[in-house]
């Protein structure tokens, strides 16, 4: 188990986040941390979910997110990694 | 600008451009119950020209909806209205959410200034069906319905299918609006990708060509990517043997040699020894669902693994692969079919053959005993030749229709696999009938099964649409009993299951009913049942204690199997 952060670019509407969170509450993954920021273009906005779960777990959450229509882009990145940079 | 001059504007509501918009797209069969809620969207279908299958209970809509999807490849249209209309729905939305079925499901809501205050008949549809759609809109002006819909049937039948819901309030369904007449461009669609990575085909091509014991394992996704012909043509060039998912079954014609039939829980002895002993395992249009491979540490040890299929979230979800393609099969067979890789597999070949040949599908039908159910089946699948579109319930009659009916083309073995929804078959066979009216349209279903939607009888008896119903009636919640007897010590807990005298509750509804108890009453009836211009219900009195076998017990791998009767 590691801290796991997603990122994305998702179309930000009332219901998008229904399905976004929907992804990991099915599997049972509790969000640690979690930010929205609207981007420059309208109704997008970034996105970046923090949890604690294995890699191979992370693998299936963003196919799943990246299957999700309102969702634009996936990137996963270890908090590991961004201490790294 | 130069187009927007020639496009005309009309003014009307809401409702009337949702009817419009739908004739625009193709649709010419809606299935639905009308309600509060929606009845702006039921006035402007009124005399449009499309025609609507009124049901007696919205799920038997949807139901009906999906056998009209899985019998054509179209999308299936189904209407409800808020509330408990939109609730009743769920199931069927969940079943095509499991089995990719593509279908647009219309909802009326309560008007706008309503929503969320708990108003009569408001439920959170878009919340209940978040989990078990592709995607759902809810219309926040009457501008944008007509582009909500294009989207809709786009999403619902691109890439992986499956059903989209568009929530309508009844105040946007009512309000007048200016609409340009020209059908709206899709945006926001996500294609699935379908260009092949020449290194990882030509990877996968040297791969089969050094297997000595390879096996296809198809499913569902052969059937709703049309991959059928390229299945065929890739079979024979390479001698590969093929086994199939319950929901592959049809995709492949069921008497050519190298078909082992279905493998799994309920599989045949040859399409489980074969999955366990394999060398190399082609999962094409398939998703490794727990029914199929058992005990997943001890699943196709041996096998290198390559998995085609177009949802990139399917692969390695389950069982890990050693090759990969995010690819509609048809398009992957097509490109591995030049040229065709030809493994040298003629041992292995034999060796499936003779298992196939030493344990295949059987039953004791005693010539003066009570009715077997298989007998019951295997006689509905000579007399049609295979050729008819069945559709089944859920349970051992299910399973019984998937080892003896063998169907012949795709699109005619139309079943509930991954939900495993209890009277999705009787309307189902109404959806195909209506798709397909000249074919013959049967439903196999269980007691049990039957009583779940047994209203529809009134739809099928109205508008005289000719399906047949042929219910293996053992009075028992079969498969339950089977549990019990096998894994919960015989204490057979609420699965015996009473029912009424079918063949009068049919005549109550004005549908022919007929019965047998004896293999000469079957043989009759059969043949009087198809014979018959319109709807039939036959009541089969079937052996009650019969089991279905082979059987790969819970936590057990596909190679431990049991063959007969349990006990005995």
């Amino acid at each position: 188990m590691n801290e796991q952060t997603i990122q994305m670019m998702v179309v930000n509407h009332p219901a998008t986040f229904l399905r976004i969170l929907g992804v990991y509450s099915r599997r049972g993954i509790q969000i640690d941390r979690m930010s929205i920021n609207r981007a420059d273009q309208q109704h997008l906005s970034n996105v970046r979910i923090t949890v604690q779960c294995d890699s191979s777990m992370i693998d299936h959450l963003s196919k799943q997110l990246a299957k999700q229509v309102d969702v634009i882009s996936v990137f996963k990145c270890s908090t590991y990694d961004k201490n790294n940079v | 600008m130069e187009q927007s001059k020639s496009v005309a504007n009309m003014e009307m509501t809401g409702a009337k451009k949702v009817i419009e918009t739908l004739k625009q797209l193709g649709v010419d069969t809606v299935f639905g119950y009308p309600g509060g809620a929606i009845l702006p969207i039921y006035d402007a279908l009124y005399q449009s020209g499309i025609r609507h299958i009124l049901t007696r209970h919205e799920q038997a809509a949807i139901h009906a909806a999906e056998g009209y999807a899985k019998s054509t490849g179209r999308v299936g249209t189904v209407i409800a209205t808020s509330g408990p209309g939109a609730t009743n729905l769920v199931t069927g939305i969940a079943d095509a959410y499991m089995d990719s079925v593509p279908l647009v499901v219309i909802t009326g809501q309560v008007a706008s200034p309503f929503i969320g205050t708990d108003a009569f008949q408001e439920v959170d549809v878009i919340g209940i069906t978040a989990p078990v759609t592709k995607y759902s809109f809810q219309a926040r002006t009457p501008e944008e319905l007509p582009s909500l819909l294009a989207e809709a049937y786009q999403i619902a039948s691109t890439g992986r299918p499956g059903p989209v819901l568009i929530d309508i309030p009844k105040d946007i369904a009512s309000t007048h609006c200016m609409y340009q007449t020209s059908l709206p461009a899709t945006k926001r669609i996500k294609q699935a990708i379908s260009e092949i990575d020449t290194d990882q085909m030509e990877a996968i091509r040297q791969t089969i060509s050094q297997a000595k014991r390879p096996l296809l394992y198809i499913g569902g996704g052969i059937v709703s990517g049309n991959a059928s012909e390229e299945l065929l043509r890739f079979v024979k060039e390479t001698g590969i043997p093929v086994c199939s998912t319950l929901m592959g079954l049809g995709a492949y014609p069921p008497d050519e040699p190298l078909f082992l039939g279905m493998l799994g829980m309920h599989g045949t002895y040859a399409a489980n020894m074969a999955v366990y002993h394999c060398d190399l395992l082609l999962a094409f249009g398939v998703r490794f669902d727990d029914r199929v491979t058992g005990k997943l540490e001890r699943f196709s040890p041996q096998s290198t693994k390559i998995h085609i299929d177009i949802d990139p979230s399917e692969l390695s979800k389950i069982v890990p692969v050693d090759y990969s393609l995010v690819c509609d099969v048809k398009t992957a067979l097509q490109a591995l079919l030049l040229p065709s890789p030809t493994p040298d597999c003629e041992e292995w070949r034999m060796q499936v053959q003779q298992w196939a040949q030493e344990y295949p599908l059987a039953y004791d039908q005693d010539q003066e005993g009570a009715l077997k159910p298989q007998f019951v089946i295997d006689l509905l699948s000579k007399i049609t030749n295979g050729n008819a579109i069945v559709t089944t319930e859920v349970g051992q009659h299910q399973m019984w229709a998937a080892h003896f009916y063998r169907a012949k083309k795709p699109r005619t073995f139309l079943t509930s696999g991954g939900l495993g929804t209890m009277g999705f078959g009787f309307p189902a066979a109404i959806g195909a009938q209506i798709a397909k009216p000249e074919s013959t349209v049967v439903c196999i279903a269980g007691d049990a099964s039957f009583q779940m939607n047994i209203q529809e009888l009134q739809t099928i008896a109205e508008l005289d649409i000719p399906v047949k119903v042929f219910i293996i009636n053992n009075r028992f919640l079969g498969m339950v009993r089977q549990w019990q007897e096998m894994f919960y010590e015989n204490r057979l807990s609420e699965s015996q299951i009473g029912g009424p005298d079918f063949v009068k509750v049919a005549e109550a509804f004005r549908v022919k009913g007929l019965r047998a108890e004896t293999m000469a009453d079957a043989e009759l009836v059969i043949q009087e049942a198809l014979a018959h211009p319109g709807p039939v219900v036959v009541d089969f009195l079937v052996e009650e204690s019969e089991n279905v076998f082979p059987m790969v017990p819970p936590g057990k791998a596909n190679s431990e199997l049991i063959m007969k009767g349990w006990g005995g």
